[in-house]
């Protein structure tokens, strides 16, 4: 056993925490370790009784009248999250049915385009309703990324 | 008549008993203040710390879970958190060791000698703690004045306990040179 390998055994010894059998006996026959235990109870006496002061006598008072205002009430902790809650699966329905009507209403004006029969004959009747999802979801993409924010920052408060 | 436990009398507080808050620091004034007062070395701001600590114990009251930790941990916890923030804003970062030399110089009754040489001795050990940095005095001052195990002291840090009794070796070696006491150069 050497000093700088054991000096927590020491602290364990001195402080009585844990097991100090070992540490005991070794430090009966090692010098070194003794005096490290010296230097902890040097150390120990030096600091005994600094600023060893009496709170002020108001403080009490204080402390306690302030701590306990009507403004003070103890908080309630936050409810966890437990995942999705049922008002946002309850909106799914009507903001999907909204999705497919607009679809229907862009995709028959974006059929409308001369586009469809100039350039691209060949392509399904359907085109011009994907690619009027594919707008809508890119609009819908681009408005939650500016919202994200204002969103994140009113969770906080709450 | 049974001694209610302080996890007992935090349950009652949680449910807005201000009695159990009373008991609470009637039990911890002397502790919290002293722990405060070693940690700021300023009296002022350890007189706001305890109103912060006490404040924050009310009104967190239903946050305190004893299944993750026993009330004295927490409540070392909060105060030491506090005291840190405090310090990160330099509210006390002065070193009061004048104004306490004089606020403890006993009034009559002792030698003058002694007085005085009381009074450097409490100069010099301030002086001692003042340069050890803050995380080595925060575990000597649970250690050696809150008396506290180095279990209780991981807690309320939430750091290994072998972190901590690095920092204390070091601690002791440090103190040991300012106060003259010996140690390593």
């Amino acid at each position: 056993m050497t000093l700088e390998g054991n000096r927590n055994a020491l602290l364990a010894l001195h402080y009585r925490e844990g097991d100090t059998a070992g540490a005991a006996a070794h430090v009966e026959s090692c010098a070194e370790c003794r005096a490290y235990l010296q230097a902890i109870a040097e150390v120990e006496g030096a600091l005994g009784g600094w600023m060893e002061e009496a709170p002020p006598a108001d403080l009490r008072e204080r402390v306690l009248t302030q701590a306990t205002l009507p403004a003070q009430l103890p908080a309630r902790p936050r409810k966890k999250s437990a995942g999705i809650g049922g008002a946002p699966l309850m909106a799914v329905p009507p903001v999907m049915a909204m999705f497919v009507i607009a679809v229907q209403h862009l995709g028959t004006y974006v059929a409308d385009w001369s586009y469809w029969a100039v350039v691209a004959p060949s392509l399904p009747a359907l085109a011009p309703f994907g690619v009027a999802a594919l707008m809508l979801a890119a609009v819908g993409g681009l408005a939650s990324l500016a919202l994200a924010p204002v969103l994140v920052l009113e969770n906080r408060k709450s | 008549m049974d001694i209610e436990s302080d996890e007992a009398l935090a349950a009652d507080m949680a449910n807005g008993d201000a009695a159990a808050l009373r008991v609470l620091y009637d039990r911890y004034e002397g502790p919290a203040f002293r722990f405060l007062l070693r940690l700021t070395r300023d009296r002022e701001a350890a007189k706001d710390l305890m109103q912060e600590t006490f404040t924050r114990v009310w009104t967190m009251a239903r946050m305190f879970d004893p299944e993750r930790g026993r009330f004295k941990s927490w409540l070392f916890t909060i105060a030491l958190n506090l005291t840190r923030n405090e310090r990160s804003k330099k509210r006390y970062s002065a070193i009061h060791v004048g104004q306490e030399v004089v606020e403890t110089m006993p009034a009559g009754g002792e030698a003058p000698d002694a007085a005085l040489l009381q009074a450097e001795t409490r100069r010099r050990v301030s002086e001692a703690m003042g340069k050890l940095p803050p995380l080595l005095r925060e575990v000597v001052v649970m250690k050696i004045h809150q008396q506290l195990k180095f279990t209780e002291i991981a807690e309320v840090t939430r750091t290994p306990e072998g972190t901590l009794k690095a920092r204390f070796h070091r601690a002791v070696e440090e103190l040991r040179r300012h106060l003259g006491t010996g140690g390593r150069r």
